[in-house]
């Protein structure tokens, strides 16, 4: 049949508001009742990319750096990675380079150079003097690292987000099936004696 | 063939010539080594016989019965002898000049012999033999609820399962009256004991196997079992079946076809199994369902109306509604059940529109996470009409009721769909002051030992009222000693008191300390959960901006831990308590100085703390005693890794399954295990289940118990329709917020007790082996090896290894 899944995974900070973007995104809606993720969830979508119906899925996962380790049965066959900061929180930017090296370690991509990345700088609703990271030294960033789409959203205001998950699904249209053609090993196995 | 003379029982009592009419039951059918299980330790086993009995009348009264080898002996050789007879003869001919007269069996509750009318019989709750439970099981469960003990085919000892020249030799030279239809003539395929007696049962009762729960054979189905059991809208096979116009409900009399005996015809003995979830025993085989006719005309529509099914995953939250409004579609609403129909009309109706809000989505992922969340509601449904109608039913009075703990064993692939299981629980009557108060005497020492007061907490739980919790956890948790008297423990607590303050005093009110760069980051983490944690509770759901004690007073600094914003970006507002409890977490941080923060903490204190009435000291060492968290997550690797072998023991079908998709890292139960079901029940349910699982009546693990309950609930619907990671995550997330506690709470015990058999038996075997390696075993074994396919694979059974992991599930107090 060849249904066509994308798969994407959200990454950054524990509040930058991962789950609340992906919710906007998908279902048109914000909450400020959101809990801190445990473990991982996803949504799905359908999207037209060129004329196609796919489907997109989009995983969200725990923001603290110690789950990463838990990265790897999540990570494998992603198509793109989502990068997410605090405009108001310097410390969520200057997380991004961390976030982004340990995705392409676990993830392992077939071409790491090339690997689709978006960057999204989250709560410009939030007053400008709070503001902690300039669209300009975001910019700079995604620049030297090989010209990384950059978007400033608000989950909360629906700012920019359609937009965002749009180039989002059209950059991991080098696309492929994963179902088809990822190899799915078995992720991990602790071993049974029966 | 042998005519056994009524004197024969007339001998045995004194009789009025009306109770020697009474006394005329005819033995149609035996079956020896069929043992009862009263406790979870195989020496209590007891062997015994089932039968099935013919009480002669105008109108006869077909009887299921169980009868202790005990019980018969003492009724002498010649009674017994009779059973031995009746097992031996292969075939069944009611107007046989041989009857076979025996004295009625008995009701007699201390020995567990039952016999009970067929009419009496709700249903059979049937588990054929696997490689991890080597005894096929049926349960028997009553038209007024209440539950028989449950029968274990010894088909090993069993001498009708065991005797090869018997099948081979009486039944293929048909040297006996037996037709194609008749019972006999299935025999040689009957793979174990208890299919051999459903066959017969068939003779006399019809039997329905349910298309929800395919354990499930429901004896002599009412009309609404039947729309509820054969409907089988998410079978592949239905949607032809359906367009076939043949659906069971045309094809089946209206009238209740009660007693009249049904040719066993009615189910091929050799239906093929079913592709989607093929079963790897070969003991599973005969066991199918009926396989449903395909016809080659339908299946364009059907491809079109699977298509439509399909859509599902575009469409929106009346994704439902629109395809069963679809021309496509309509043929098949008249044939669904009603909850289904109800679910369909449902515009406003809350059971469909709470769950298309389930986890805030509205959107489903793919048409099978769809269909198995479909199918389970339909199941739930059907489970909560079954028992409205079983209510509705007067307890019929000639059956003596029995209420023994064996049912709890009844149910090691146990669904939503069935009957509760007994437990020990009884959280409808929590221990509330006034039984707390009795248990200490006028110094404040205990009377009744801590064992059992974890006991009683594990069975009945506490009372949300007042604030007995807050008294009863600390106990429960270990914060205060036991077995000490009121001022002794009061001295106690007063220097636990005092090394809170210590600890509390090594960050609060030190800059150098509290604005360390290292601490500063833990503060960030710790702030931003409990921002965002039980908000909906009182004391956490108000913010520093709507109260009238606006924040910023002068010693708030060191008394909140908040960094500035721009150390932690745009967050919800916080409030005192909020404060209070990242306080206590931090704290917590230069308690355990190895560990830090840990995502998922706030989640396990905010509890403590509410029900600790925002006692800091009290939520400090509670939190302590509950922290199950380590740095590189081995704690939980290990928990994970021991659940993941538990199912591998106790239901390897789902194991092997989960080992297809990927999921045998068993990732979707990371959440439930990592903050013990926190996100899964609502807050005052999670109150209840942690008090209980705090205990360690069982398990200091009991926790794995309720994480395989909640599987083995779900187990069908992940097997049929769930075949990739991604999808038994997505249900698993999305079982939050629908699970009920007590049932589920039940059956961990259940599971709990089973595997602690299963473990007993496992010894007991082994030590047989050992002592007796050289004899009867290796006999039988080399019997059976001639005899058929199936027990070649019984005896062949290798016995899952136990790893010490397993083992100390066993281990109970800390």
């Amino acid at each position: 049949m060849g249904r066509v899944l994308l798969k994407v995974i959200i990454l950054g900070d524990s509040g930058v508001g991962k789950t609340s973007l992906m919710n906007q995104y998908v279902n048109k809606r914000f909450s400020n009742q959101y809990k801190a993720t445990i473990g991982a969830d996803f949504l799905t979508k359908e999207v037209m990319v060129d004329d196609r119906l796919v489907t997109m899925q989009l995983w969200d996962t725990a923001g603290q750096e110690r789950f990463q380790s838990l990265g790897v049965a999540y990570y494998r066959g992603a198509d793109c990675c989502v990068l997410v900061y605090d405009v108001n929180s310097a410390k969520s930017f200057e997380t991004l380079d961390s976030w982004r090296d340990e995705f392409l370690i676990q993830a392992s991509p077939h071409d790491p150079e090339n690997f689709p990345f978006v960057v999204l700088g989250n709560k410009i609703d939030v007053e400008e003097n709070k503001r902690q990271v300039t669209q300009k030294r975001a910019m700079t960033w995604c620049q030297s690292k090989g010209n990384i789409p950059y978007f400033e959203t608000s989950a909360k205001e629906a700012i920019n987000v359609e937009q965002a998950f749009q180039t989002v699904s059209k950059n991991c249209t080098a696309t492929r099936s994963r179902r088809t053609t990822i190899d799915r090993e078995s992720t991990q196995n602790y071993g049974c004696n029966c | 063939m042998v005519e056994i003379q009524r004197t024969q029982s007339e001998s045995s009592g004194s009789l009025s010539p009306s109770a020697e009419e009474e006394s005329k039951y005819r033995l149609l059918y035996s079956k020896s080594k069929v043992y009862v299980n009263p406790t979870a330790y195989a020496r209590d086993n007891i062997p015994g016989f089932v039968a099935l009995v013919k009480r002669e009348a105008i109108n006869p009264i077909y009887l299921l019965a169980w009868i202790p080898e005990t019980l018969l002996c003492e009724k002498g050789t010649d009674e017994w002898n009779k059973f031995v007879k009746i097992e031996e003869k292969a075939t069944l001919d009611e107007e046989d000049e041989d009857a076979v007269l025996i004295d009625l069996p008995t009701q007699r509750p201390e020995s567990y012999a039952f016999s009970v009318p067929l009419t009496s019989i709700y249903s059979l709750l049937v588990h054929p033999p696997t490689l991890s439970s080597w005894y096929g099981t049926i349960g028997i469960n009553l038209i007024n609820s209440s539950t028989l003990p449950t029968l274990y085919f010894h088909d090993d000892e069993s001498l009708s399962m065991t005797i090869p020249s018997r099948h081979t030799g009486r039944n293929s030279t048909s040297a006996y009256p037996p037709s194609t239809s008749s019972p006999s003539s299935s025999r040689p395929t009957n793979s174990w004991g208890g299919e051999d007696l459903l066959s017969r049962l068939r003779s006399y009762a019809h039997l329905l196997r349910s298309t929800l729960q395919p354990s499930l054979f429901i004896v002599d189905p009412s009309k609404a079992d039947l729309d509820t059991h054969t409907t089988q809208i998410f079978d592949d096979d239905a949607v032809d079946d359906i367009l076939a116009q043949s659906s069971y409900a045309s094809s089946h009399s209206p009238v209740p076809a009660h007693r009249r005996p049904r040719p066993l015809s009615d189910v091929p003995a050799n239906a093929p199994p079913n592709s989607y979830v093929p079963r790897s025993s070969v003991l599973h085989r005969s066991l199918y369902p009926p396989s449903i006719s395909t016809t080659q005309s339908s299946s364009q529509a059907r491809m079109a109306l699977l298509q439509s099914f399909s859509n599902i995953t575009r469409a929106t939250r009346h994704a439902a509604q629109n395809i069963l409004s679809h021309p496509l579609a309509k043929p098949i609403v008249p044939h669904l059940p009603d909850p289904v129909k109800s679910l369909v009309n449902a515009n406003g109706d809350l059971e469909w529109g709470s769950w298309v809000e389930k986890g805030g989505v509205g959107e489903f992922e793919s048409a099978r996470v769809y269909l198995a969340r479909w199918a389970r509601i339909v199941a739930e449904e059907g489970d909560r009409a079954r028992k409205r109608e079983a209510q509705a039913l007067p307890s019929s009075s000639n059956v003596v009721e029995e209420i023994s703990p064996l049912g709890v064993f009844e149910l090691l692939h146990s669904t939503v769909n069935l009957p509760s299981p007994k437990t020990s629980r009884d959280p409808a009557h929590p221990i509330d002051e006034a039984l707390w108060a009795k248990w200490f005497d006028k110094d404040g020492r205990p009377k009744v030992r801590l064992e059992e007061m974890r006991r009683q907490v594990f069975r009945k739980g506490i009372t949300p009222d007042g604030n007995l919790r807050k008294k009863v956890w600390p106990f429960i948790l270990g914060v205060h000693d036991w077995d000490i008297t009121g001022s002794e423990r009061e001295a106690k607590w007063e220097e636990k008191r005092k090394r809170y303050r210590e600890i509390k005093d090594e960050w609060c009110g030190v800059p150098e300390v509290f604005d360390r760069p290292d601490v500063l980051e833990e503060r960030h983490r710790i702030d931003v959960d409990c921002r965002r944690t039980d908000r909906t509770q009182p004391l956490f759901s108000t913010s520093y901006e709507d109260t009238a004690d606006n924040g910023p007073n002068g010693n708030r600094r060191y008394t909140t831990i908040s960094p500035q914003m721009s150390d932690i970006g745009a967050q919800s507002p916080s409030n005192e308590h909020i404060d209070r409890l990242a306080g206590i977490l931090l704290t917590y941080n230069f308690y355990n100085k190895e560990l830090g923060y840990v995502q998922g903490m706030s989640d396990l204190c905010a509890p403590l703390y509410v029900v600790m009435g925002s006692d800091e000291e009290l939520t400090f060492w509670c939190f302590v005693e509950i922290q199950n968290f380590l740095r590189d997550q081995s704690g939980m690797k290990k928990q994970l890794s021991t659940l993941q072998e538990l199912i591998c023991v106790m239901d390897p079908d789902l194991y092997r399954h989960l080992e297809k998709t990927d999921g045998l890292n068993l990732f979707f139960c990371f959440r439930w295990v990592l903050i013990a079901f926190k996100r899964e029940f609502p807050f005052d349910d999670v109150l209840r289940l942690w008090e209980v699982l705090w205990t360690d009546y069982y398990s200091n693990e009991f926790i794995l118990f309720v994480a395989l309950a909640i599987l083995e609930s779900h187990r069908d619907m992940i097997l049929r329709y769930l075949v990739e990671f991604d999808e038994i995550l997505k249900y698993c997330n999305e079982l939050s917020m629908t699970i009920e506690l007590d049932s589920t709470l039940a059956q961990a015990e259940v599971l709990f007790l089973s595997f602690a058999q299963l473990v007993a038996d496992i010894d007991r075997r082994r030590a047989e082996e050992a002592t007796d390696s050289t004899s009867s075993v290796l006999r039988r074994r080399g019997t059976s090896a001639s005899e058929s396919e199936g027990k070649v694979s019984l005896s062949k059974i290798a016995m899952p290894t136990l790893s010490d992991n397993l083992r100390d599930l066993l281990k109970t107090g800390r």
